[in-house]
């Protein structure tokens, strides 16, 4: 009855892709990025200021080129 | 010359009272000339007319005409009236006479006693004939104060006939009875009973309060080639709450196994099961058997035919789709012939080259496809057919509120105070009815919309409604045999937001609860297919839907034979909503996750019963 794959999978670490906004490019080679959702996020990785980036396992994984915002959605 | 008699008094001729039985009343000096004239009256009929006459201008007194008048008078009431005519102006006058004459009294008793009579009469051929009561009824008691009883007496038989039909018209027009299954209201009525009208549409199935639901188990298992049963012991289907195809296990007889044997047949061997005549059709793919000293056991497995779009069928497949095409569409692509795909999810178009996928059979590129919005793959049981629709097809938080199976909805009238538990419909129905969650009074104005899909409460003056859930099946306690719950431990129930976003050319935004800020958030969620605020509203829906605080219930209920409808829920598909009678009578809705049907063997008795487990929310 219960898919006990999906409740294996739904209990182990994951890290999603992330999409982030440059604010900052440091000199350790690091980024300091601003979330989507307003959070802080240094990775590793280079870029350009407010450049949009794909956020994975602590590093900068690509650009982030045509995504479009929406606006809050009500459900 | 002699004595007056009256019934109670003597006087002498010269109007002396000389001791007679009774008192005299109010014998004033004078009666002795009515006296006189009356016995000339006696005497001479003829001439009475003329000596009353006479009497006017002597006697100013009205009792002389009154005492003279009353023997006389055979037909009483002309009398009567004469007198009241002619005396209107003098009480004082009029009454002496009535005092004076105890026969008066006497006639008048004489007459009531003749009308009792009558009376009686009619009483007695109100119940000889009774097709005439109603005209001599009225005839009667127009006339005779006195039959005001019996009339009353009367009144329940034709009230039982008559007010009740004329009072049900105006009633019925506030009235809205939810369809529920026929039953005689007494059973001593022989009323011609044409069969069950069919439900209306989107009615929830209300599944009756009975003390035994009987049922007649049957099992069997055919091969669908060529119709040879192989004589099933025992079988269980299933469909798991994620899961793209049902599984079926079954026993069978290990001389039956070559009917079935994949092992043997050089295209898989399709069987037919029926379970209470619900049918489905299964692909036989594996088996596993032992001999034994004394005994064989034989047991079979497989899938639903949607087995054949798995990797063990179809040939996988990369591909990336060149243009921009809806989500139905890309789902109908991925069919191979003979194979339909319904699609019930929010739909939008998918731009050029995001819907791309490596080695997948068609069947899970098209999971992949409905996962990206929250939606899962339902197969049909028997046909080459798939339905795509949302995990959740209404938020929770939507369902609104449980009504009892058997609630009356009334009309809103405004003004009217309603009661907690009150339900009703809005005077230009929409399909929909409210509960009051608060009682008091309604506005004056009709709310201004009545929501058909927020379950969220809204206030009406001093009354606070919710929508009424419309479930698939309002099930009483009666009904299951079994619930074992399980609650998921969670105790973050506040999520009210999350962040969705599409990858390269995709969209990326917060979709929230409505109402809230939206502040409380889960992890942000991305998928490539998200390229359309469309998909990213109905995957963020999803997704604080699923994040939900929720109890996992397992129901376990009979399984009535097929066809579903009336009384009869069937077979539960997964998405569906339950009403749910607890066991303190208490109600509450969940949602279909899995469904499992068991045909259990016990020596040669066979049980059917259905196990679901059921998402909660409250």
């Amino acid at each position: 009855m219960i898919n006990f794959w999906r409740r294996l999978t739904g209990i182990l670490p994951t890290d999603p892709l992330r999409l982030g906004t440059i604010d900052t490019v440091n000199a350790d080679n690091t980024v300091t990025c601003t979330l989507s959702n307003g959070g802080k996020l240094t990775v590793r990785g280079t870029g350009t200021v407010g450049d949009q980036v794909w956020i994975r396992d602590g590093k900068v994984q690509d650009t982030a080129s045509g995504v479009t915002t929406f606006a809050d959605q009500d459900v | 010359m002699g004595t007056l008699y009256d019934s109670k008094n003597i006087y002498d001729w010269d109007g002396t009272y000389d001791g007679g039985p009774g008192v005299p009343i109010g014998a004033p000096s004078h009666t002795h000339q009515l006296r006189v004239r009356y016995e000339k009256g006696q005497q001479h009929e003829g001439a009475l007319t003329a000596v009353t006459h006479q009497a006017q201008p002597e006697q100013s007194d009205l009792r002389l005409r009154g005492d003279a008048g009353v023997p006389f008078d055979r037909p009483m009431h002309a009398p009567w009236s004469a007198i009241t005519a002619l005396q209107a102006d003098e009480r004082l006058a009029w009454r002496p006479p009535l005092d004076h004459e105890s026969s008066t009294s006497a006639r008048w008793s004489a007459t009531v006693a003749r009308d009792r009579a009558v009376r009686i009469g009619v009483d007695r051929t109100a119940e000889s004939h009774a097709s005439d009561v109603r005209a001599r009824w009225s005839g009667v008691g127009a006339v005779q104060r006195e039959t005001l009883l019996p009339w009353r007496r009367g009144l329940p038989r034709g009230r039982a006939v008559r007010l009740r039909s004329l009072e049900a018209q105006p009633h019925n027009l506030f009235l809205r009875l939810p369809w529920r299954p026929g039953a005689p209201f007494r059973s001593g009525y022989g009323i011609p009973y044409g069969g069950e009208p069919d439900p209306p549409p989107g009615s929830a199935i209300i599944v009756p309060p009975l003390e035994v639901y009987s049922m007649t188990p049957v099992l069997s298992i055919l091969r669908v080639s060529d119709a040879v049963d192989v004589l099933a012991i025992d079988c269980s289907v299933s469909l798991s709450s994620d899961a793209w195809a049902w599984s079926f296990q079954a026993s069978i007889p290990w001389k039956c196994l070559p009917l079935v044997n994949p092992n043997t047949h050089s295209s898989p061997v399709e069987v037919q099961v029926t379970i209470n005549g619900y049918v489905w059709k299964f692909v036989v793919e594996a088996f596993a058997d032992e001999r034994k000293f004394g005994g064989t056991n034989c047991r079979i497995s497989g899938r639903s035919l949607s087995a054949y779009l798995s990797a063990d069928y179809a040939p996988l497949v990369s591909d990336s789709n060149a243009i921009a095409a809806d989500a139905s569409q890309l789902a109908d692509d991925l069919m191979p012939t003979g194979w339909t795909v319904t699609w019930t999810s929010p739909d939008w178009l998918v731009a050029a080259n995001l819907f791309t996928y490596a080695d997948l059979a068609p069947i899970s590129a098209l999971a992949q496809l409905a996962a990206s919005i929250g939606s899962i793959v339902v197969p049909d049981p028997v046909d080459q057919a798939l339905t795509i629709q949302p995990t959740y097809p209404v938020s929770p938080w939507n369902w609104g509120a449980p009504a009892p199976a058997d609630a009356v909805a009334h009309t809103w009238l405004a003004s009217h105070t309603y009661a907690e538990g009150d339900i009703v419909t809005p005077p230009t129905p929409n399909g929909r009815s409210y509960i009051a969650l608060e009682g008091g009074n309604s506005d004056t104005l009709e709310p201004g919309s009545w929501p058909t899909d927020s379950g969220e409460s809204f206030t009406d003056g001093g009354v606070t409604w919710q929508l009424v859930a419309a479930p698939y099946a309002k099930i009483p306690k009666a009904f299951w045999t079994s619930i074992s719950g399980q609650w998921e431990g969670n105790f973050v129930a506040g999520y009210n937001g999350v962040y969705v976003s599409g990858q390269n050319s995709g969209v990326s935004g917060r979709v929230k609860r409505a109402g809230t800020d939206g502040a409380a958030l889960l992890p942000s969620v991305s998928d490539a297919l998200i390229c359309h605020v469309d998909a990213a509203r109905e995957r963020g829906r999803h997704e604080l839907a699923k994040a939900d605080r929720r109890k996992t219930e397992t129901l376990r209920l009979p399984l009535l034979p097929a066809p579903a409808g009336i009384g009869n829920p069937g077979v539960l598909q997964r998405g569906q909503l339950l009403q749910l009678e607890e066991i303190d009578g208490t109600l509450w809705l969940g949602q279909v996750l899995s469904v499992q049907i068991d045909a259990t063997r016990s020596s040669t008795a066979l049980s059917v019963r259905q196990t679901a487990s059921v998402e909660r929310h409250a």
